[in-house]
């Protein structure tokens, strides 16, 4: 969990240019200047990219933070 | 009917002894009842609209839940219940708008053509609660709520009758966790629900309706005014609309307090806002954040391959379908399309406007950007008064023709009853001026109890000596 919670903090860095962003579980979008209803397909299509997994419309209406991205990623992983 | 009416007063004050005098587990009934009785108040026969749309959402969500292994038939559950509640708005909102469509189109290409013209009554408050109801439907599809299995509550979760005519759109997970754990009565509450009340009823009585007169006036008579007036009334109505609505917001969100319950906000001072997409976070915010979850992100997801694109295209879909709620006319399409316009206009320029305003003065910057959005703003909700479109092209023809005409915008204000008109006006500085500080002192009630008792006393002096008492119906009410 740690290593994808790392390279998921490297994404919102590369997705919001900015590399002081730090991230945790319940961080949400209020959190994150950038990040709204525009920059969450960047985000989300990133992080399909750095984790080799596909992310549906349907996973994408039940994150809520963080926390649910990462266990998102986990149960794609496993699938 | 209406908050600021004599029915409502006593309506209110029968409900609230009853809700009073009832043990906490069973005022549900109470409320259920008085909405109701309040839905049905002018037009009972709607409340069997009501009633299907209670029954079908309720139903066909349980059966998601039982079917949520079969993902076919679980989906077929989903879209029978949006089916029936599109079908229900479909046919008393936009029946006539397209079979007047189909008519025009007929008689281009043969002089007989006719078909029957389909304009039914809208029942009050139907783009409302089917769009609650349709949210709900869709929570329970992505697994974000569990299906109400009490049809009591759940009903009372559509027809609650504080938001169920103009909003705030409630949310599942905002509106079932505390119809199941009411809130007994409290001082605080009371305190709280009546100052936002007097606050929303000063808005609708002492501004909005107050600039109805003027508004109304121009509006139904564009060819006799110049441009400089036609300004004026634009920029008096963007105030009469925001008054009227945040009007309603402030007393429905008021009323429902006083019963222990928190509904969502819907304004956040939009008018100060310094771009579109700002606009939309602040304006209407329970419509525009459930187009957001509802309309724009699954279509935005759909079609995720197009990248940048694929934002582009769910604007512009999302905000031809915020027009379209407003009203079945053309004049709000257009109101939709050019808000979509402006949005994938900002999105596409998002980089190059964070490189200007790095390069340029922030505070010209800023008043620059807040001055372009203003005016767009006034342009747009130009398309959402006016009677028709040709109306509305005739308006902002003039606008930029004849806004010099000063010796038009005199006689305009003397015809309007000249000093009484100047007073219109200082009441409506007065509202810009304060407005900021009595919503925000109100809603986080962070100042000592006897200075909210002032302010809601200052206003209701207000109230008393300068409200258009008469029957001026919300704005909203017509969506």
């Amino acid at each position: 969990m740690d290593q994808h919670h790392e390279k998921l903090t490297q994404v919102f860095r590369n997705v919001f240019k900015n590399d002081s962003i730090e991230i945790t579980r319940t961080t949400t979008a209020a959190d994150i200047d950038q990040w709204d209803s525009i920059t969450h397909l960047d985000l989300i299509t990133a992080t399909e990219e750095a984790f080799h997994i596909e992310i549906t419309g349907f996973d994408v209406m039940g994150l809520k933070n963080v926390g649910d991205l990462l266990d998102l990623i986990q149960r794609k992983l496993e699938d | 009917m209406l908050f600021n009416s004599l029915d409502f007063f006593l309506f209110f004050s029968a409900v609230f002894i009853s809700w009073l005098v009832t043990p906490v587990n069973f005022r549900w009934i109470i409320l259920l009842g008085a909405s109701l009785v309040f839905y049905g108040w002018e037009k009972p026969v709607y409340l069997f609209l009501l009633a299907l749309t209670i029954l079908i959402t309720y139903s066909s969500a349980i059966k998601m839940e039982e079917f949520k292994k079969a993902p076919v038939k679980k989906r077929l559950f989903l879209y029978s219940a949006v089916f029936v509640n599109l079908g229900i708005l479909i046919i008393f909102k936009y029946l006539g708008f397209f079979t007047d469509i189909i008519s025009q189109l007929g008689t281009l290409f043969s002089k007989g053509f006719s078909i029957q013209s389909l304009h039914l009554l809208l029942p009050i408050g139907i783009s409302f609660y089917t769009f609650q109801s349709i949210g709900y439907s869709l929570d329970v599809y992505y697994g974000l709520r569990k299906p109400e299995k009490h049809l009591g509550y759940f009903a009372l979760f559509v027809s609650f009758f504080p938001q169920i005519l103009s909003g705030p759109i409630g949310r599942s997970n905002e509106m079932l966790p505390q119809i199941h754990q009411p809130k007994p009565f409290s001082l605080n509450n009371l305190g709280y629900g009546l100052q936002r009340f007097v606050w929303g009823l000063f808005k609708k009585i002492v501004i909005a309706d107050r600039l109805d007169i003027y508004v109304n006036d121009v509006y139904s008579n564009i060819p006799d005014y110049p441009g400089s007036v036609l300004w004026l009334a634009t920029l008096l109505f963007a105030f009469q609309l925001y008054a009227d609505f945040s009007a309603y917001t402030d007393m429905a969100i008021g009323v429902a307090r006083i019963f222990g319950f928190t509904l969502l906000e819907n304004f956040d001072f939009p008018f100060i806002s310094k771009s579109v997409t700002e606009f939309w976070r602040r304006w209407h915010m329970s419509l525009s954040s459930w187009l957001r979850d509802y309309v724009y992100t699954p279509i935005q997801f759909s079609k995720k391959k197009w990248k940048k694109w694929a934002t582009v295209y769910a604007i512009f879909l999302t905000f031809f379908i915020c027009g379209l709620w407003h009203g079945a006319k053309m004049t709000f399409v257009i109101f939709g399309i050019i808000q979509g316009l402006a949005l994938m206009y900002e999105m596409l320029t998002r980089e190059k406007r964070q490189q200007w305003r790095e390069n340029t003065n922030p505070y010209i910057y800023n008043s620059y950007s807040w001055l372009i959005t203003f005016m767009f703003t006034l342009i747009s909700f130009v398309f959402f008064r006016a009677n028709t479109t040709a109306d509305a092209f005739l308006l902002i023809q003039k606008q930029f023709t004849t806004f010099y005409d000063i010796a038009g915008l005199k006689a305009f204000m003397v015809h309007s009853g000249g000093i009484k008109f100047l007073f219109s006006m200082a009441l409506l500085m007065l509202f810009v001026l304060i407005d900021r500080y009595f919503a925000t002192t109100i809603q986080t009630q962070n100042k000592k109890a006897y200075v909210l008792n002032v302010m809601a006393s200052v206003l209701i002096v207000f109230i008393l000596l300068f409200g258009t008492f008469g029957k001026v119906d919300f704005i909203y009410f017509q969506f």
